[in-house]
């Protein structure tokens, strides 16, 4: 039975072999230019290049977004871009705009092409159109509900992709231009300025002011389905998305080692209410913000909207990440990220080891001093554990 | 006949406007379209039958598998009927006008997704030769567009323009939070000065641009594009003899017609 595919996103290098080794079967990257990350570090031609060839070498999957709304001036060096990518054998780009898919076609460009979320394919008429078009993946809009996306699944036969976990857009892709008209920054083409979390007073139509505590906002809490997981797999979904290109490698880690397990258990039918009960915590633990299944079995509500303003929940799980491992002394190294001591309850997991607990020791720091107080983020620091962990292996606060 | 095409905010006013000098009226067909004024088929094409003026219908509203059998029910209303052209925004309206054998014109309405020559020569290949173009496009970048396409081109030279459309019932969440009732059948926010109106729809939430109004502009787009008036949520329909008569307005609000978007806040190449 051909698994379901979990994607990662990867805003670079170092992310991209975390999100592999942590469990993503394919990683979605953006180039420097024709994604809508404009702003985040994003890959070279060299570094596409680079990914591409380690992906394979593990047998993973890579696909490139090329999903601005290009304006003509954006066209100029598309072609040799396109190229450039079927020569890295990347195994699809994504993409929201026809005059990529018309390119491509054009120019027998090899290149496989999915439909991104920023097209809203909202029925299987439109997912019919592109199929007619060549395509053989889209990525559904995040407004539609399960019975929906069954509905076009049954009717297209198409590949299907689903943002199951991350932020979410308050409008639907490709219909917000808030961020041009109050920004002058082009939504989309990558420059999203996030107005829809931004917050406005709000006055009615006689310009009456509402008074309230909580100021106006369309901001919408964050996409957690876990807890439809089981459904999700067996709807006939092809693929499963997590939003955050431009989140950490520990919210990376976290979230894909986290789905990988409830998706290998659910396969191995071991998903047991408790097991999804702790996995949907840690889920909870790794956001800074509140996440909701949003539209996946009703409209979205009140609870679904944020009003929080920019008030974000700091995460301070993350202790560490592993270094070194001695197995004949058996003294960890690690490089320190957020403050623990001597005594405190923790848990270290990977993607090479079941997540285990224990009481922290005694922490030494490079120098062989006892320090047992870990406060200074970077510090390289060291203990003693029996059980034998691997590089890139992460230590964070125990998760009952 | 004057190329003006109208979108009318009230029934009441489409006599009127039809005895104007224009071209022709869009009009929102109920329950798919996102205009002020929704018509049912049947009434619009009563209206078609009526006037030696050009009908278009517009289905511009997001569209979901269960309005499908809607869409099928207007497109095969329209198949012999006298309206002149479809618009819609989903592709999913084009694809179900191929399988009807629908032969009237098709016109892609993507507000703010088709903003390239190629983007609407793909289009033109596939069979949709008309193209309502993003308002968020300079001067310069829609001539390029009518150079390098053989599309007609569309552009709303007035109107509150949609700038965001949410599923999401965005007022009625956040006046449950605050626990107080919403009264109001639209609600404003500033920016910069600039006023923006939400308006709650049972189909979701739009917010919409300040008043776009390029009337001073006619002279230089009047011949690369045909003009859209659109008179949703306005209610003076005066301004309409205004662009006939080619007059001139005080400072009014014009978008993006001078003045381009800036997307990448830092400079880097892909190599």
């Amino acid at each position: 039975m051909n698994k379901i595919e979990l994607l990662a996103p990867a805003g670079n290098l170092e992310k991209l072999k975390f999100a592999y080794s942590y469990g993503a079967d394919a990683c979605y990257i953006g180039g420097k230019n024709y994604s809508l990350r404009a702003n985040a570090t994003n890959f070279s031609l060299d570094e596409i290049k680079v990914a591409t060839n380690y992906a394979h070498s593990i047998n993973k999957k890579i696909y490139v977004t090329v999903n601005i709304v290009f304006h003509d001036d954006d066209t100029k060096e598309v072609v040799s871009y396109l190229k450039a990518l079927s020569d890295c054998k990347v195994d699809a780009i994504i993409v929201s705009d026809p005059v990529i898919i018309d390119i491509v076609n054009k120019n027998n460009i090899d290149l496989a092409m999915h439909i991104s979320t920023q097209a809203s394919i909202l029925n299987y008429e439109t997912a019919n159109f592109w199929k007619e078009k060549g395509i053989t993946r889209i990525v559904l809009a995040r407004e539609l509900s399960k019975e929906e996306i069954k509905e076009i699944i049954t009717r297209t036969g198409l590949e299907v992709e689903t943002f199951v976990h991350g932020a979410m857009c308050s409008s639907y892709s490709g219909r917000c231009v808030l961020s041009n008209y109050l920004t002058n920054r082009d939504a989309n083409r990558g420059g999203c300025a996030q107005i829809c979390r931004w917050e406005f007073d709000l006055y009615d139509k006689d310009l009456n002011k509402i008074e309230a505590d909580t100021k106006f906002t369309a901001s919408s809490k964050d996409l957690m389905m876990a807890s439809y997981i089981r459904d999700i797999i067996s709807s006939g979904i092809t693929s499963l998305k997590v939003e955050g290109r431009m989140r950490s490698n520990y919210y990376v880690a976290t979230v894909i080692n986290t789905y990988r397990n409830m998706i290998d258990d659910y396969y191995d039918n071991k998903l047991t209410d408790d097991k999804l009960n702790y996995y949907i915590k840690i889920l909870n633990r790794v956001a800074n913000r509140e996440a909701k299944a949003q539209f996946w079995d009703k409209l979205p509500g009140v609870d679904e909207q944020y009003y929080l303003g920019r008030n974000e929940v700091s995460n301070q799980d993350f202790l560490g990440i592993v270094t070194d491992y001695d197995e004949e002394s058996k003294i960890v190294t690690i490089t320190e990220r957020n403050y623990f001591q001597t005594g405190d309850e923790v848990e270290v997991f990977g993607p090479n080891i079941e997540t285990f607990s224990f009481t922290m020791p005694d922490i030494y720091d490079s120098e062989g001093n006892k320090v047992n107080i870990a406060r200074h983020p970077e510090e390289i620091l060291k203990f003693r554990l029996d059980k034998k962990v691997y590089k890139n292996d992460i230590i964070r606060t125990k998760i009952d | 006949m004057g190329n003006l095409i109208v979108v009318p905010s009230k029934k009441g006013d489409i006599k009127k406007l039809l005895l104007k000098d224009i071209k022709g009226l869009i009009i929102g067909i109920k329950d798919l379209s996102i205009y002020e004024l929704e018509l049912s088929i049947d009434e619009v094409i009563d209206i078609a039958n009526n006037t030696d003026k050009d009908i278009y219908i517009a289905i511009n509203k997001m569209i979901h598998n269960s309005d499908l059998s809607l869409v099928r029910e207007v497109l095969t209303k329209v198949k012999n009927s006298k309206i002149k052209k479809v618009m819609a925004y989903d592709l999913g309206v084009f694809n179900l006008a191929k399988k009807l054998d629908i032969k009237k014109e098709l016109i892609i309405s993507q507000e703010h997704l088709n903003a390239s020559s190629g983007s609407n020569n793909f289009y033109y290949e596939n069979g949709i030769e008309d193209a309502l173009i993003t308002s968020d496009l300079t001067i310069d970048e829609i001539k390029k567009i009518k150079e390098n396409t053989k599309n007609t081109i569309y552009y709303t030279v007035y109107g509150y323009l949609p700038i965001f459309y949410s599923r999401r019932l965005v007022l009625t969440n956040y006046f449950k939070y605050i626990n107080k009732d919403m009264k109001s059948d639209r609600y404003y926010i500033y920016n910069n000065n600039l006023k923006y109106m939400i308006i709650e729809h049972n189909y979701g939430t739009i917010i919409y641009s300040p008043l776009v109004n390029l009337q001073n502009k006619m002279k230089d787009i009047t011949k690369i594009i045909n003009p859209i008036i659109d008179l949703s949520y306005t209610s003076d329909i005066e301004v309409l003899d205004k662009f006939i008569n080619n007059e001139l307005a005080n400072d009014e609000y014009t978008g993006f017609f001078d003045k381009k978007t800036i997307y990448k806040l830092k400079d880097d190449n892909n190599e």
